[in-house]
């Protein structure tokens, strides 16, 4: 699971764009993922390559092979291996949070 | 003519809860556009926080230091003035701002096992005039 922050701070007009692959490479192969919008500001508007973040993720989901269930779970923001305040595993290097 | 003070700011987080093999490069943009103005740059700086680490491995594999940042300015047509952090002096002043685009970018890294892991925060602001 890779977790992401992505802050912008400007006028009112300013928007921000981070390209992302959907695809983790491990010494097994690229293994398919999804991205999950967690949270966002109250004044923000978020999209997925233009589409609406649950619409993408949830289209995304069936296309790597989750269930309807998880697919409409995950779609929601339901994750539960990386809550936004969540620290890292213990054993991994982790960041201080502000 | 009225002088319009403006800022930029873009912070990028990445944590990886598992060993991968690959990490990609970080690439974050933020963009705003301007009214034609005349723009100086004041300041322009990067910070970086954690880096690319492997299993094992005592000293971090991360190469950079500071991730790197640009303020590329549009003027119109094809035409674009960048500008690279760090810098606090003002810039030369240039003529028919139309928009600046905040890039931040970080390495990425590959190894043959999964070994990587990755904790890191990279941010970067600009502020800048308009007249």
């Amino acid at each position: 699971m890779l977790r992401e922050t992505l802050r912008v701070f400007g006028s009112q007009t300013v928007s921000a764009r981070r390209p992302i692959e959907l695809e983790l490479t491990t010494s097994n192969g690229k293994m398919p993922v999804s991205p999950v919008l967690v949270f966002r500001g109250e004044q923000q508007t978020v999209t997925f390559d233009g589409k609406e973040p649950a619409a993408f993720t949830r289209h995304r989901c069936k296309e790597i092979g989750c269930t309807d269930k998880e697919a409409e779970a995950v779609a929601r923001g339901e994750i539960h291996h990386l809550p936004r305040d969540a620290p890292t595993r213990s054993s991994f290097a982790s960041l201080a949070r502000p | 003519m009225a002088t319009t003070e403006l800022m930029l700011q873009l912070e990028v987080e990445q944590q990886l809860s598992t060993d991968v093999s690959s990490i990609n490069e970080i690439l974050a943009e933020a963009v705003m556009f301007l009214n034609d103005g005349t723009v100086t740059v004041t300041e322009i700086a990067v910070q970086k926080l954690g880096g690319v680490f492997g299993n094992n491995i005592a000293i971090p594999i991360d190469d950079s230091p500071t991730g790197y940042v640009t303020l590329r300015l549009f003027t119109g047509g094809e035409n674009e003035v960048d500008f690279f952090a760090p810098s606090s002096v003002p810039s030369p002043p240039v003529q028919f701002g139309q928009a600046v685009l905040l890039e931040l970018r970080d390495a990425g890294f590959t190894a043959p096992q999964n070994v990587l892991q990755v904790a890191r925060r990279l941010g970067a602001h600009v502020y800048f005039q308009e007249t």
